[in-house]
Protein backbone atom coordinates (compact mmCIF):
# COMPACT_ATOMS: atom_id res chain seq x y z
CA UNK A 1 0.00 0.00 0.00
CA UNK A 2 1.52 3.22 -1.13
CA UNK A 3 0.90 6.31 1.27
CA UNK A 4 -0.16 9.22 -0.66
CA UNK A 5 0.58 12.98 0.94
CA UNK A 6 -2.61 14.66 1.61
CA UNK A 7 -1.89 17.60 -1.00
CA UNK A 8 -1.35 15.14 -3.90
CA UNK A 9 -4.68 12.98 -2.88
CA UNK A 10 -6.76 16.08 -3.18
CA UNK A 11 -5.39 16.82 -6.34
CA UNK A 12 -5.86 13.37 -7.55
CA UNK A 13 -9.52 13.32 -5.92
CA UNK A 14 -9.99 16.44 -7.41
CA UNK A 15 -9.22 15.35 -10.97
CA UNK A 16 -10.80 12.42 -10.57
CA UNK A 17 -14.64 14.38 -9.54
CA UNK A 18 -13.98 15.76 -12.80
CA UNK A 19 -14.03 12.92 -14.56
CA UNK A 20 -17.13 11.89 -12.90
CA UNK A 21 -18.87 15.02 -14.55
CA UNK A 22 -17.19 15.48 -17.79
CA UNK A 23 -18.44 13.82 -20.78
CA UNK A 24 -16.75 12.84 -24.24
CA UNK A 25 -13.36 12.47 -24.11
CA UNK A 26 -13.00 15.34 -21.59
CA UNK A 27 -13.98 12.62 -18.87
CA UNK A 28 -10.63 10.26 -19.69
CA UNK A 29 -8.95 13.58 -19.88
CA UNK A 30 -8.97 13.81 -16.19
CA UNK A 31 -8.46 10.30 -15.08
CA UNK A 32 -5.81 10.08 -17.27
CA UNK A 33 -4.31 12.77 -15.61
CA UNK A 34 -5.29 11.37 -12.16
CA UNK A 35 -3.17 8.10 -13.20
CA UNK A 36 -0.19 9.83 -14.88
CA UNK A 37 0.09 11.83 -10.88
CA UNK A 38 -0.18 8.59 -9.36
CA UNK A 39 2.32 6.54 -11.48
CA UNK A 40 4.88 9.35 -10.48
CA UNK A 41 3.95 9.07 -6.59
CA UNK A 42 4.10 5.49 -6.90
CA UNK A 43 7.42 5.78 -8.84
CA UNK A 44 7.33 3.91 -12.45
CA UNK A 45 9.71 0.98 -11.90
CA UNK A 46 8.49 0.51 -8.09
CA UNK A 47 5.33 0.30 -9.76
CA UNK A 48 6.52 -2.18 -12.24
CA UNK A 49 7.63 -4.38 -9.72
CA UNK A 50 3.96 -4.15 -7.76
CA UNK A 51 2.31 -5.37 -11.04
CA UNK A 52 4.03 -8.29 -11.60
CA UNK A 53 3.26 -9.32 -8.05
CA UNK A 54 -0.27 -8.03 -7.99
CA UNK A 55 -2.32 -10.56 -6.10
CA UNK A 56 -5.83 -9.36 -6.37
CA UNK A 57 -8.68 -10.86 -8.48
CA UNK A 58 -7.78 -9.02 -11.69
CA UNK A 59 -4.06 -10.61 -11.59
CA UNK A 60 -4.25 -11.53 -14.92
CA UNK A 61 -4.38 -8.62 -16.62
CA UNK A 62 -2.06 -6.76 -14.01
CA UNK A 63 0.56 -8.57 -14.50
CA UNK A 64 0.54 -8.53 -17.67
CA UNK A 65 0.55 -4.92 -18.03
CA UNK A 66 3.70 -5.08 -15.72
CA UNK A 67 5.55 -7.74 -17.97
CA UNK A 68 4.89 -5.49 -20.75
CA UNK A 69 5.61 -2.29 -19.19
CA UNK A 70 8.71 -1.55 -21.52
CA UNK A 71 7.97 -3.31 -24.38
CA UNK A 72 7.41 -1.85 -27.80
CA UNK A 73 3.39 -2.24 -27.62
CA UNK A 74 3.70 -2.12 -23.43
CA UNK A 75 1.80 0.19 -21.12
CA UNK A 76 4.12 3.02 -21.16
CA UNK A 77 4.15 3.76 -25.02
CA UNK A 78 0.02 2.95 -24.64
CA UNK A 79 0.23 5.90 -22.05
CA UNK A 80 1.65 8.33 -24.46
CA UNK A 81 -0.50 7.22 -27.26
CA UNK A 82 -3.84 8.06 -25.16
CA UNK A 83 -2.07 11.53 -24.21
CA UNK A 84 -1.97 12.00 -27.64
CA UNK A 85 -5.45 11.18 -28.57
CA UNK A 86 -7.23 13.01 -25.36
CA UNK A 87 -4.93 15.86 -26.36
CA UNK A 88 -6.65 16.26 -29.32
CA UNK A 89 -10.11 15.52 -28.68
CA UNK A 90 -10.14 17.73 -25.94
CA UNK A 91 -9.40 20.54 -28.55
CA UNK A 92 -11.99 19.22 -30.62
CA UNK A 93 -14.77 19.21 -28.04
CA UNK A 94 -13.65 22.40 -26.50
CA UNK A 95 -14.32 23.91 -29.40
CA UNK A 96 -17.50 22.88 -30.34
CA UNK A 97 -20.64 24.98 -30.50
CA UNK A 98 -23.61 22.39 -29.93
CA UNK A 99 -22.68 19.84 -27.09
CA UNK A 100 -25.19 17.53 -27.27
CA UNK A 101 -23.38 15.74 -30.33
CA UNK A 102 -26.19 16.34 -32.69
CA UNK A 103 -25.35 17.57 -35.93
CA UNK A 104 -25.18 21.30 -36.10
CA UNK A 105 -25.49 22.78 -39.30
CA UNK A 106 -24.17 26.03 -38.52
CA UNK A 107 -20.84 24.14 -36.87
CA UNK A 108 -20.20 21.48 -39.48
CA UNK A 109 -16.60 22.02 -40.09
CA UNK A 110 -16.50 21.85 -35.74
CA UNK A 111 -18.74 18.81 -35.29
CA UNK A 112 -16.23 16.91 -38.32
CA UNK A 113 -12.84 17.65 -36.55
CA UNK A 114 -15.02 16.37 -32.87
CA UNK A 115 -16.02 13.18 -34.87
CA UNK A 116 -12.47 12.38 -36.29
CA UNK A 117 -10.33 13.17 -33.56
CA UNK A 118 -12.97 10.55 -31.66
CA UNK A 119 -12.96 7.63 -34.29
CA UNK A 120 -9.53 6.94 -32.08
CA UNK A 121 -11.49 6.32 -28.46
CA UNK A 122 -11.74 2.72 -28.99
CA UNK A 123 -7.86 2.77 -29.15
CA UNK A 124 -7.77 3.12 -25.34
CA UNK A 125 -7.76 0.01 -24.31
CA UNK A 126 -9.16 -1.96 -20.76
CA UNK A 127 -5.55 -2.01 -19.88
CA UNK A 128 -5.81 1.18 -19.08
CA UNK A 129 -8.47 0.80 -16.86
CA UNK A 130 -7.28 -2.23 -14.93
CA UNK A 131 -4.32 0.18 -14.43
CA UNK A 132 -6.14 2.86 -12.78
CA UNK A 133 -8.15 0.56 -10.52
CA UNK A 134 -4.86 -1.48 -9.36
CA UNK A 135 -3.39 1.88 -8.46
CA UNK A 136 -6.15 3.22 -6.50
CA UNK A 137 -6.84 -0.44 -4.91
CA UNK A 138 -3.07 0.16 -3.58
CA UNK A 139 -2.99 3.24 -2.54
CA UNK A 140 -4.23 5.04 0.31
CA UNK A 141 -6.24 7.41 -1.60
CA UNK A 142 -8.76 4.43 -1.97
CA UNK A 143 -10.84 5.45 1.19
CA UNK A 144 -11.16 9.40 0.49
CA UNK A 145 -14.22 10.91 -0.65
CA UNK A 146 -14.67 13.15 -3.67
CA UNK A 147 -16.04 16.34 -2.35
CA UNK A 148 -19.01 17.96 -4.15
CA UNK A 149 -17.06 21.23 -4.59
CA UNK A 150 -15.18 19.06 -7.25
CA UNK A 151 -18.47 17.41 -9.04
CA UNK A 152 -19.16 20.39 -11.62
CA UNK A 153 -19.84 19.75 -15.23
CA UNK A 154 -18.16 21.94 -17.60
CA UNK A 155 -20.78 22.96 -19.73
CA UNK A 156 -23.28 25.85 -19.74
CA UNK A 157 -26.28 24.97 -18.93
CA UNK A 158 -25.60 22.04 -16.57
CA UNK A 159 -24.84 22.15 -12.87
CA UNK A 160 -24.63 19.49 -10.94
CA UNK A 161 -24.20 21.01 -7.87
CA UNK A 162 -21.23 22.73 -9.67
CA UNK A 163 -20.71 26.59 -10.66
CA UNK A 164 -22.92 28.32 -13.24
CA UNK A 165 -20.43 29.46 -15.56
CA UNK A 166 -22.67 32.04 -17.47
CA UNK A 167 -23.58 33.60 -14.55
CA UNK A 168 -20.12 34.12 -13.50
CA UNK A 169 -19.18 35.46 -16.59
CA UNK A 170 -21.93 37.86 -16.66
CA UNK A 171 -21.06 39.02 -12.96
CA UNK A 172 -17.60 39.50 -14.30
CA UNK A 173 -18.85 41.93 -17.04
CA UNK A 174 -20.36 44.12 -13.97
CA UNK A 175 -17.06 44.63 -12.45
CA UNK B 1 -12.70 0.98 -2.12
CA UNK B 2 -14.84 3.50 -0.79
CA UNK B 3 -13.11 5.72 -3.86
CA UNK B 4 -13.98 3.43 -6.51
CA UNK B 5 -17.87 2.87 -5.55
CA UNK B 6 -18.11 6.62 -5.03
CA UNK B 7 -16.78 7.28 -8.54
CA UNK B 8 -19.04 4.67 -10.18
CA UNK B 9 -22.31 5.98 -7.94
CA UNK B 10 -21.30 9.29 -9.43
CA UNK B 11 -21.07 8.29 -13.23
CA UNK B 12 -24.49 6.10 -12.60
CA UNK B 13 -26.60 9.75 -11.35
CA UNK B 14 -25.03 11.41 -14.63
CA UNK B 15 -26.37 8.63 -16.51
CA UNK B 16 -29.40 8.12 -15.79
CA UNK B 17 -29.82 12.50 -16.36
CA UNK B 18 -28.53 11.82 -19.88
CA UNK B 19 -30.90 8.75 -20.67
CA UNK B 20 -33.63 10.76 -19.53
CA UNK B 21 -32.27 13.49 -21.65
CA UNK B 22 -31.98 11.11 -24.45
CA UNK B 23 -28.42 12.08 -25.20
CA UNK B 24 -27.64 8.57 -26.07
CA UNK B 25 -24.20 8.56 -27.39
CA UNK B 26 -23.26 10.16 -23.87
CA UNK B 27 -25.62 8.08 -22.08
CA UNK B 28 -23.89 4.96 -23.40
CA UNK B 29 -20.18 6.37 -23.00
CA UNK B 30 -20.93 7.03 -19.54
CA UNK B 31 -22.14 3.32 -19.15
CA UNK B 32 -18.89 1.88 -20.61
CA UNK B 33 -16.99 4.37 -18.99
CA UNK B 34 -18.84 2.73 -15.56
CA UNK B 35 -18.65 -1.25 -16.40
CA UNK B 36 -14.84 -0.74 -17.98
CA UNK B 37 -14.06 0.06 -14.43
CA UNK B 38 -16.35 -2.92 -12.74
CA UNK B 39 -14.94 -5.35 -14.94
CA UNK B 40 -11.67 -4.61 -13.32
CA UNK B 41 -12.44 -4.58 -9.99
CA UNK B 42 -13.81 -7.77 -10.47
CA UNK B 43 -11.29 -9.09 -12.62
CA UNK B 44 -13.40 -10.14 -15.80
CA UNK B 45 -12.73 -9.81 -19.34
CA UNK B 46 -14.76 -7.02 -20.50
CA UNK B 47 -14.96 -7.77 -23.81
CA UNK B 48 -14.91 -4.57 -25.74
CA UNK B 49 -14.40 -4.83 -29.24
CA UNK B 50 -17.95 -5.26 -30.72
CA UNK B 51 -19.26 -3.27 -28.04
CA UNK B 52 -16.25 -0.12 -29.27
CA UNK B 53 -18.19 -0.58 -32.64
CA UNK B 54 -21.39 0.12 -32.03
CA UNK B 55 -20.15 2.87 -29.92
CA UNK B 56 -18.47 4.61 -32.38
CA UNK B 57 -21.03 4.12 -35.12
CA UNK B 58 -23.35 5.84 -32.25
CA UNK B 59 -20.86 8.91 -32.26
CA UNK B 60 -21.41 8.96 -36.08
CA UNK B 61 -25.15 9.23 -35.43
CA UNK B 62 -26.24 9.94 -32.21
CA UNK B 63 -30.15 9.46 -32.99
CA UNK B 64 -29.98 6.44 -34.98
CA UNK B 65 -32.11 3.85 -32.69
CA UNK B 66 -31.33 0.51 -34.78
CA UNK B 67 -27.74 0.94 -33.56
CA UNK B 68 -28.65 2.17 -29.70
CA UNK B 69 -31.26 -1.00 -29.88
CA UNK B 70 -28.26 -3.10 -30.34
CA UNK B 71 -26.37 -1.53 -28.02
CA UNK B 72 -28.92 -1.91 -25.66
CA UNK B 73 -29.15 -5.79 -25.44
CA UNK B 74 -25.45 -5.67 -24.22
CA UNK B 75 -26.57 -3.17 -21.54
CA UNK B 76 -28.50 -5.48 -20.22
CA UNK B 77 -26.11 -7.77 -19.38
CA UNK B 78 -23.07 -5.73 -18.56
CA UNK B 79 -25.39 -4.23 -16.47
CA UNK B 80 -25.29 -6.91 -14.24
CA UNK B 81 -21.43 -6.86 -13.79
CA UNK B 82 -21.96 -3.48 -12.59
CA UNK B 83 -24.57 -4.21 -9.99
CA UNK B 84 -22.32 -7.46 -8.44
CA UNK B 85 -19.04 -4.86 -8.70
CA UNK B 86 -21.62 -2.59 -6.45
CA UNK B 87 -22.55 -5.04 -4.45
CA UNK B 88 -18.61 -6.49 -3.90
CA UNK B 89 -17.76 -2.93 -3.04
CA UNK B 90 -20.24 -2.47 -0.28
CA UNK B 91 -19.88 -6.00 1.07
CA UNK B 92 -16.07 -5.44 1.93
CA UNK B 93 -16.53 -1.98 3.41
CA UNK B 94 -19.37 -3.72 5.54
CA UNK B 95 -16.11 -6.22 6.54
CA UNK B 96 -14.17 -3.44 7.12
CA UNK B 97 -16.82 -1.51 9.14
CA UNK B 98 -16.77 -4.85 11.70
CA UNK B 99 -13.54 -4.43 12.11
CA UNK B 100 -13.01 -0.94 13.48
CA UNK B 101 -16.84 -1.40 15.33
CA UNK B 102 -14.31 -4.29 17.22
CA UNK B 103 -11.22 -2.58 17.46
CA UNK B 104 -11.91 0.68 19.58
CA UNK B 105 -10.96 4.31 17.70
CA UNK B 106 -8.28 4.64 20.03
CA UNK B 107 -6.26 1.66 18.93
CA UNK B 108 -5.96 3.30 15.40
CA UNK B 109 -5.47 7.31 16.52
CA UNK B 110 -8.08 8.61 14.38
CA UNK B 111 -11.66 8.38 14.11
CA UNK B 112 -12.05 6.87 10.22
CA UNK B 113 -15.43 8.35 9.87
CA UNK B 114 -14.15 12.62 10.69
CA UNK B 115 -11.32 12.44 7.96
CA UNK B 116 -13.46 14.34 5.90
CA UNK B 117 -14.69 16.60 8.23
Amino acid sequence: MININPLFATTIVQKLGLYCSSYSGNDLYYLKEAVTLMINLFGEENLVEMLKKDESSNKNIVRKIGEDWHKPQGMKKQLRKISEILEKTNKAYSILEDKTLKKDERAKVQYKHFIQQSKQFPKIENDFYALFVFLVQNSSIQQMNISSQYLKVLEQGRTFGGVNKERLRDESHKL
Amino acid sequence: MKLIREILQRRMEIMKDLELNHENFKFVWHFYQIYQISANVLGINPHMKEKNDLIKKLLLSPDNLIILGKIKEFLVQDNKIIEICLDSIVEKEEVGEIFEDFYPISVFGVNLDDRDI
